[in-house]
């Protein structure tokens, strides 16, 4: 049985740092390109990892096919490219406001303070997630999103819904601002064919279509689920119950918990140092309360590797062990 | 009845008399360019109100009541003038 | 000299009062600031320690509700604060609400203005500024000796040093065109003999007050003599990556990173240890040549190296270990370099 097993089509893995997302969400690629479907591994990740779990160069932006793996397919997700067409689009806004204003100010300062902004990044993220959802959707059988930290994977998805108000709202404005200009116009036939035309309305709009299509896509629990990765410690379980939290009030389908770095009984018991034996003690309070908090939902256990999880065969080993390993 | 208020309606009275046409002009051009560097304030901070998308950031909101006031008439200037400048381009043209 | 710590970082920067852990997720920057803050506070001085974490971790390090409590005193002169910073906004946006109803004296605020509030609150970074915001008000509040900040873990950990950049720009732009406009308006005005309306000037001065707050803000944070920026990471791939990509961002910014944090190193002394089963020594020798490359990349910037604890930090006894460590770590540089030797 594969790892994810409602049949979705997109599936996001998320979990605080340094949790293993990207492991995990290899191996949940993996396990689908196995069993004969045709799988996208999308990163979000600022620092990307793919390459490095991988072994080999998927980095640049652009879908690469996994060497040694028929099926696979992988991307490390750039977004510089939207962060720059926007700013061009934006530019382009200002200079023709400061020209019928006519105002001797150089608009490059002021194209540099609308364009550069911290959410920025965020936002061409969630662009290029809902790119993807629409293109790629519809070519692969899979598309698996390992996303970055919690609070940016909770925007990816958990903002759309304030994403799409928003949208909205703009429109509304845009639509508003330009009925006015009617309003006020002297030469209504023309006005009303450059209305028409108002490039900026039309890319608000059809904005707004790709995002209704994603928001479709995003909130049935047919076609996405979302994996949680935690570790047994009490600092990651916390963020996980509270991802979990914000995930329900976002109406995004939950698909279950994997813990990942479970130190395995067998080795705790031959540690005389103590320093597993503890260690593992300690775990086994926080499994418990894993257990109590998540229940069936649930879908495997990862053990603690000695070495980093790096190359094919070992996402293998981590696919069954998902699978059969019991802490 | 107020002296002081009576002298300096008087005052204004011969000030409007005596300002001459070039001069009006002149005031008119400098309110004009005064607002337009209004409106590219504007624009950046508020521009979604015209439904254009700029992002905005926490210290927007400290400078949003002192443009509240100026909200309609920066709407329809943004949203009229290109109308009219076009307009006098082409008379121009022609 | 090979030893390392916090001890010696204080001797060195006699001014210094604001210590800032940046770093990914993950890394430790919540627990080391709980340590340090600790250390401080046992050695008589009041601290406070003051997350940025919207993750709440502080709570669970202290094993204690401390979530948009205020500052409370979780051990003698050690004062902790997670603020709640969804609230600080919601504050913050009703006082402008109010703000917008007294001076055109309406009950209601127009829905088109109401709009807009509402999309500023749903930016992704309004969170962040609010807590920056937070971050200037308790610095020049000045109850405490010592202030210990950690920072979100967004992007790249330093984030926020490239924010106080682009809102400075920000505001200069908006002052510069309003000065412009208000300076033609001044022109025009004597031409009529009016005098300006006192309205006018108010925006100026609330350009004014938000640039005094981020130049506040900017200073706080790259005080050479008063602050000590430290990046926190552990010996492993994405995290000196991450690192070495932050010192760069510091750089172009014209900032000097004061340090680096190596958290989560095994004591070497395991691999002798004949106690120690094999498949901890294996992890013992993975993580070697990682913290070779971080003693390579980045050995005159190591100001502290926290070993793998035998148990969780969390809990005042733990931070009482790792505190010790911080401030004098037992693995000192010798120890590092006898690791990357042959």
């Amino acid at each position: 049985m594969p790892i994810v097993r409602g049949g979705q089509r997109f599936i996001f893995v998320g979990g605080k740092g340094g949790v293993g997302k990207t492991v995990v969400a290899s191996a949940i690629a993996l396990d689908f390109a196995m069993r004969g479907e045709k799988v996208l591994l999308a990163s979000f990740n600022p620092v990307h990892s793919l390459s490095t779990v991988f072994q080999q160069n998927l980095s640049g932006g652009v879908i690469k096919p996994v060497e040694g793996v028929k099926n696979l397919y992988a991307v490390e997700v750039e977004v510089e490219d939207i962060v720059k067409s926007y700013k061009e689009k934006i530019s382009k806004i200002i200079r023709e406001f400061l020209r019928w204003a006519e105002i001797p100010i150089d608009p490059k300062g002021f194209i540099d303070i609308a364009t550069t902004n911290p959410a920025f990044q965020e936002a061409a993220t969630f662009d290029k997630m809902m790119d993807i959802v629409l293109k790629e959707g519809q070519e692969y059988d899979r598309v698996v999103f390992d996303t970055a930290a919690v609070a940016n994977a909770i925007r990816l998805i958990g903002l759309s819904k304030i994403y799409g108000l928003w949208l909205q709202r703009v429109i509304k404005s845009r639509q508003e601002a330009l009925n006015l200009r009617y309003q006020l116009s002297w030469r209504k036939d023309k006005v009303l064919e450059e209305i028409k035309k108002d490039p900026l309305l039309l890319d608000l709009l059809s904005l707004h279509e790709r995002y209704v299509k994603v928001r479709e896509n995003l909130s049935n629990p047919s076609t996405t689920t979302f994996i949680f990765v935690t570790i047994p410690t009490i600092l990651a379980i916390s963020v996980v119950k509270r991802f979990s939290d914000m995930v329900k009030a976002y109406d995004i389908p939950s698909g279950g918990v994997v813990v990942n770095m479970v130190i395995p009984r067998s080795e705790a018991e031959r540690d005389e140092t103590g320093f597993l034996k503890s260690k593992w003690e300690e775990q086994e309070r926080n499994l418990a309360l894993i257990r109590e908090l998540f229940g069936d939902n649930i879908l495997g256990y990862i053990p603690l590797y000695p070495e980093d999880v790096v190359g094919i065969k070992a996402l293998e080993t981590l696919i069954r062990d998902l699978e059969e390993f019991k802490p | 009845m107020n002296i002081g208020r009576l002298l300096a309606q008087a005052r204004r009275a011969l000030v409007d008399f005596v300002f001459g046409a070039t001069t009006f002009e002149y005031y008119r051009e400098l309110k004009a360019m005064s607002r337009r560097y209004n409106d590219a304030i504007y624009l950046i901070v508020l521009g979604e109100i015209l439904g254009v998308p700029f992002l905005s950031n926490y210290y927007s909101l400290r400078l949003l009541p002192y443009m509240v006031g100026d909200l309609a008439r920066f709407k329809r200037d943004a949203m009229r003038e290109r109308d009219l400048l076009e307009e006098l381009g082409e008379i121009h043209v022609h | 000299m090979s030893r390392i710590g916090f001890k010696y970082v204080f001797e060195r920067m006699p001014e210094l009062r604001i210590v800032i852990f940046a770093g990914k997720g993950g890394v430790g920057k919540t627990t080391s600031s709980a340590a340090l803050s600790y250390k401080l506070a046992s050695m008589g001085r009041r601290v406070l320690c003051f997350s940025t974490d919207p993750q709440a971790s502080l709570s669970d390090i202290f094993e204690r509700n401390l979530f948009g409590k205020g500052e409370i005193e979780v051990a003698p002169n050690l004062y902790v604060l997670e603020i709640d910073a969804d609230k600080r906004i919601a504050e913050y946006v009703e006082s402008i609400r109010r703000k917008i109803k007294e001076m055109y004296k309406i009950d209601e605020i127009p829905r088109e203005v109401e709009d807009y509030i509402e999309s500023a609150v749903a930016e992704p970074a309004m969170y962040e500024s609010a807590v920056y915001d937070a971050m200037v008000d308790v610095v020049a509040e000045g109850k405490y000796d010592y202030y210990v900040f950690d920072m979100p873990p967004f992007g790249h950990g330093i984030r926020m040093v490239a924010m106080a950049d682009i809102l400075s720009k920000w505001v200069d732009k908006i002052f510069e065109a309003r000065k412009e406009a208000l300076e033609l308006d001044a022109a025009a005005a004597r031409l009529k003999g009016e005098k300006l309306l006192e309205y006018e000037d108010q925006m100026l001065k609330e350009l004014e007050y938000i640039r005094g707050r981020i130049v506040s803000f900017s200073r706080l944070i790259t005080d050479a003599k008063r602050t000590a920026f430290t990046m926190v990471l552990v010996p492993e791939r994405m995290a000196i990556l991450d690192t070495e990509k932050a010192i760069e961002m510091f750089e172009e910014l014209g900032l000097k990173m004061r340090g680096v944090v190596v958290n989560q190193v095994y004591p070497p002394q395991l691999l002798e240890d004949p106690r120690a089963p094999d498949y901890l020594k294996k992890r013992v020798l993975a993580q070697r040549p990682y913290v070779r490359e971080i003693y390579e990349k980045f050995r005159d910037l190591i100001v502290a190296v926290i070993p793998m604890l035998n148990r969780e930090p969390k809990g005042l006894e733990a931070v009482r270990i790792v505190a010790e460590e911080l401030w004098e770590s037992s693995l000192d540089l010798g120890a590092l370099e006898a690791l990357t030797g042959r």
